[in-house]
């Protein structure tokens, strides 16, 4: 044993896939030895973490999850003001054209801990954008939907989703069968079916789907149904939205949620304490990773912990599931000399780490009914539009899926706290205080929809993440560089999406309908067709090391392991070749499956029980 | 003097959606009546030291002991104990000029929120002397020539002032000069009891007390399906000494 590396599997980040990862390998038929290395500290406790989203002044994605020196993290504010967001005081060193808006938490579950709970699967069409649709810069995936789809399925069932069968069997195949009923849709969703639903828009017969959401509609694996608390970004109180420490609890082998004994847990057995538990070490930075030069294999991680001391631990296998920018900037930062003699860094004897940087990036439309559609109640989406997400003509243009938001102007004027600021101030004599104010607040906004249409992306060498040669964090660590801009195909996606937006609320009977320009914003580009637009990130972070069948342009297969060192993989968003309109997670986690199965069985013949 | 005002704030809007919706819908924990009338068997359950009888159960923090100790004592008393007349007394003439502010009649019953408002508008050197001057030409003069002469008169200073205290009461937040909220009052901030949301048959992003799958429905008379639960007035009827304008 002296001799053996220290463990079977080192994950790089407990997130999403690193959680549920370690749960797999922790209750694997084998006896595996797993050690998580995360950047960030434990989680402390939801109270905490819901008081800091009270607390703080912005209700954005990050405000519930703290930010260190020693694992620093963007926030969607550093990306707000065009004055200052390419400064150095934040953590992206955001070279442009445009802002890259998505953010992500370097904290125990990760990104996941604020992610909306959307778990969309890939379409099969998807997979193939570019043998399909011709679209020039596309990629097809090297694996199609039929791979995945029992690795959805898998995942549906451990995160615990809502759906429809009857309303998705039409785009994921027969037999689907989500694993609880789908959440209610919302009154305002109900408006939507009733004046929307079946008409013609932009060539398309509207319909208006419920959402498959990780997000219980019953007690499921010990977590109680939603109660619609209205703030699924960037935390749900209560726990009915999946968020990654159910796995990890489990993984380390504690006991997530005890059964209460006045309440029975209901269908979905909780994730039992793990018969092999993973180790886990916080506050622990990996900045480095090595190669044995005759192998090739992956010989070590090095990582700082907060206090500034270096270590380096050592595996049979390596998954980096930092999430795109981290995952990329650690290959970035690992020199390696390939068999022929290049000089290169870890993972990356294709040139492809750190390119094709993606998004869903985002077009929000507002405006105000006539009826009365009550939001800020509910999740904070229950129900969407599909139709725009697949067809001949994507040959021409971004494909996108619109979401109905809940939550009125909240996403981009920061309703209703705001719409009170607004009406006290700049209502007439006799308006601005009293029963008036109060009335008119009402009336606002028991009638604000806003709807949002996400658009895929293509890859392109001209998005990407870079190191940055001036500025390092609070280890000493070089920082991410990102360049970004949106090619004109998802620029095109845009005039497209406003026709149909304009045309959805019109047939919801909204006037005021806007789409207003915040001129503080750097997120503003002008179509050919002359539309001038702001964007917005999703939060769908992709494509830094993408799979691919050509190791000579790809960086893993679809294993996700990288083509250059066969025990190192490389699992999450950044190994999507292509965007689609999915919200990523599900996939992501499909993947993360996928590839906790190819490391098993291989483990299981290497390691001695 | 230990009142429902303060009790109330023991219990998270999760505690009362959950407790509503999922364990037990006669056990309502925003209803001050209820509470006192159960107050036995919560005592029971929040001091519960095994953790699969503790309430709230893991992985939500039980209750500290102060917090037992306040409810034991609130819950001993010989009959509801909803408000301080003391605090009730000492809030009057703030809470006079709030509702008038505000369009909300029943600001008087929560005093504890009023003082809390009251001295983080103190803490603003920007409008410590504006407030205090505003409520007392409030107190002093008949409520239309306050309107006329002060808030809508020519200095413009004390509907600035005005502006800062309505939107403390709707948001529990001061705003910043670009019109977003720039400070909730720290981590026992105010953010949850902001008016706006009653007035827009809504809750707290964050909060929801009512459980239930209430917003597949239009809310309904009492504060029903807004997610605020059974404490909502309904929205836009304030229930007495209406400010309507004349």
């Amino acid at each position: 044993m002296s001799d053996g590396p220290d463990y079977d599997v080192v994950l790089v980040g407990a997130g999403a896939v690193g959680s549920l990862m370690a749960y797999k390998l922790a209750h694997a038929d084998t006896k595996l030895r797993v050690l998580i290395l995360e950047a960030g500290p434990p989680y402390d406790s939801i109270e905490n973490r819901v008081d800091a989203y009270y607390a703080a002044a912005s209700k954005t994605p990050d405000a519930p999850w703290p930010d260190a020196p020693q694992a620093r993290r963007p926030s969607v504010l550093d990306v707000a003001n065009k004055q200052d967001w390419q400064d150095e005081k934040y953590y992206l060193r955001q070279k442009g054209p445009l802002p890259f808006s998505s953010t992500y938490e370097r904290y125990s579950g990760g990104t996941a801990n604020h992610w909306l709970g959307t778990a969309l699967r890939l379409l099969p069409e998807d997979f193939e954008l570019a043998s399909r649709y011709k679209v020039d810069g596309a990629r097809d995936w090297p694996l199609k939907y039929d791979d995945l789809e029992k690795y959805y399925t898998e995942a549906e069932r451990e995160i615990g989703v809502s759906g429809s069968d009857q309303q998705w069997t039409n785009y994921y195949g027969e037999g689907l069968k989500f694993p609880m009923p789908e959440i209610p849709q919302s009154y305002l969703d109900q408006q939507y079916v009733k004046k929307v639903e079946g008409k013609e828009i932009n060539g398309q017969t509207v319909k208006v789907l419920s959402t498959p959401q990780a997000r219980n509609s019953q007690w499921y694996q010990g977590r109680p149904p939603c109660v619609g608390n209205t703030s699924c970004v960037p935390i749900c109180p209560v726990r009915a939205k999946y968020d990654p420490s159910h796995h990890l609890k489990s993984a380390l082998g504690q006991i997530q949620m005890p059964t209460n004994s006045i309440k029975v847990p209901g269908p979905g057995e909780y994730p039992s304490p793990a018969p092999n538990p993973a180790e886990i070490s916080y506050k622990s930075v990996a900045y480095r990773i090595d190669v044995d030069a005759k192998s090739g294999l992956i010989s070590g991680i090095a990582y700082k912990t907060w206090d500034g001391q270096e270590n380096r631990v050592t595996a049979r296998r390596y998954v980096l599931c930092a999430h795109a920018v981290e995952n990329a900037k650690l290959l970035l930062l690992s020199p390696w000399t390939t068999p022929e003699g290049k000089q290169a860094t870890v993972a990356n004897s294709s040139g492809q780490v750190g390119l094709n940087l993606m998004d869903h990036t985002i077009l929000l439309l507002w405006g105000l009914t006539k009826e009365p559609v009550y939001p800020f109640r509910g999740p904070l989406s229950t129900s969407g539009i599909s139709n725009y997400r697949f067809g001949a003509a994507r040959k021409e243009r971004a494909a996108y899926i619109i979401e109905i938001g809940n939550e009125g102007w909240n996403w981009p004027t920061g309703a209703p706290l705001t719409t009170v600021h607004q009406l006290t101030t700049t209502a007439g004599s006799g308006e601005w205080f009293g029963v008036k104010l109060r009335e008119a607040t009402h009336q606002h906004c028991i009638r604000q929809v806003r709807l949002a249409a996400e658009f895929e992306s293509l890859p392109s060498k001209k998005s990407c993440v870079v190191l940055s040669k001036t500025d390092v964090d609070g280890l000493g660590i070089p920082r991410p560089e990102i360049h970004y801009e949106l090619s004109e195909y998802t620029q095109r996606g845009f005039d497209d999406a406003l026709i149909t937006l304009q045309g959805i609320l019109d047939a919801l009977g909204t006037t005021e309908v806007q789409s207003t320009v915040d001129p503080n914003s750097p997120g503003v580009f002008t179509t050919k067709k002359g539309n001038t637009f702001q964007f917005r990130g999703a939060g769908h972070i992709m494509g830094t090391h993408r799979m691919g069948k050509d190791p000579g342009d790809s960086v893993v297969d679809a294993d996700c392991r990288s083509h250059d060192h066969p025990n190192l993989f490389l699992v999450g968003g950044g190994s999507f070749p292509s965007s689609g309109t999915a919200n990523p997670t599900l996939t992501i986690l499909a993947l993360a499956l996928r590839a906790s199965e190819q490391i098993v069985t291989e483990l299981k013949s290497e390691v001695k029980p | 003097m230990i009142t429902w005002n303060n009790i109330k704030r023991f219990f998270r809007g999760i505690d009362i959606a959950m407790m509503r919706s999922e364990v037990d819908n006669t056990i309502t924990l925003d209803q001050p009546q209820t509470v006192w009338t159960s107050g036995d068997g919560i005592y029971a359950r929040v001091s519960n030291q095994n953790p699969s009888q503790v309430m709230p159960p893991p992985p939500y923090a039980p209750w500290t002991p102060e917090m037992i100790q306040q409810f034991g004592q609130w819950r001993d008393t010989d009959t509801v104990v909803l408000v301080d007349p003391a605090l009730q007394m000492q809030a009057q003439s703030f809470v006079a000029l709030s509702e008038l502010l505000t369009g909300f009649s029943d600001l008087n019953q929560d005093p504890v929120l009023a003082l809390r408002y009251l001295s983080r508008l103190h803490a603003r050197s920007d409008l410590a002397t504006g407030v205090d001057e505003l409520i007392q030409t409030h107190a002093a003069l008949p409520r239309e020539q306050f309107i006329h002469d002060v808030l809508e008169g020519p200095d413009t200073n004390p509907k600035r002032v005005a502006q800062a205290i309505i939107l403390l009461w709707y948001t529990g937040a001061f705003f910043n000069e670009a019109g977003f909220p720039s400070d909730f009052g720290g981590a026992k901030g105010q953010y949850t009891d902001g008016l706006v949301w009653q007035a827009i048959e809504a809750h707290p992003m964050g909060y929801s007390a009512e459980g239930g799958r209430y917003w597949q429905r239009q809310p309904g008379p009492g504060g029903r399906d807004t997610g605020l639960g059974n404490t909502a007035q309904r929205p836009g009827q304030p229930a007495t000494g209406s400010n309507e304008l004349a």
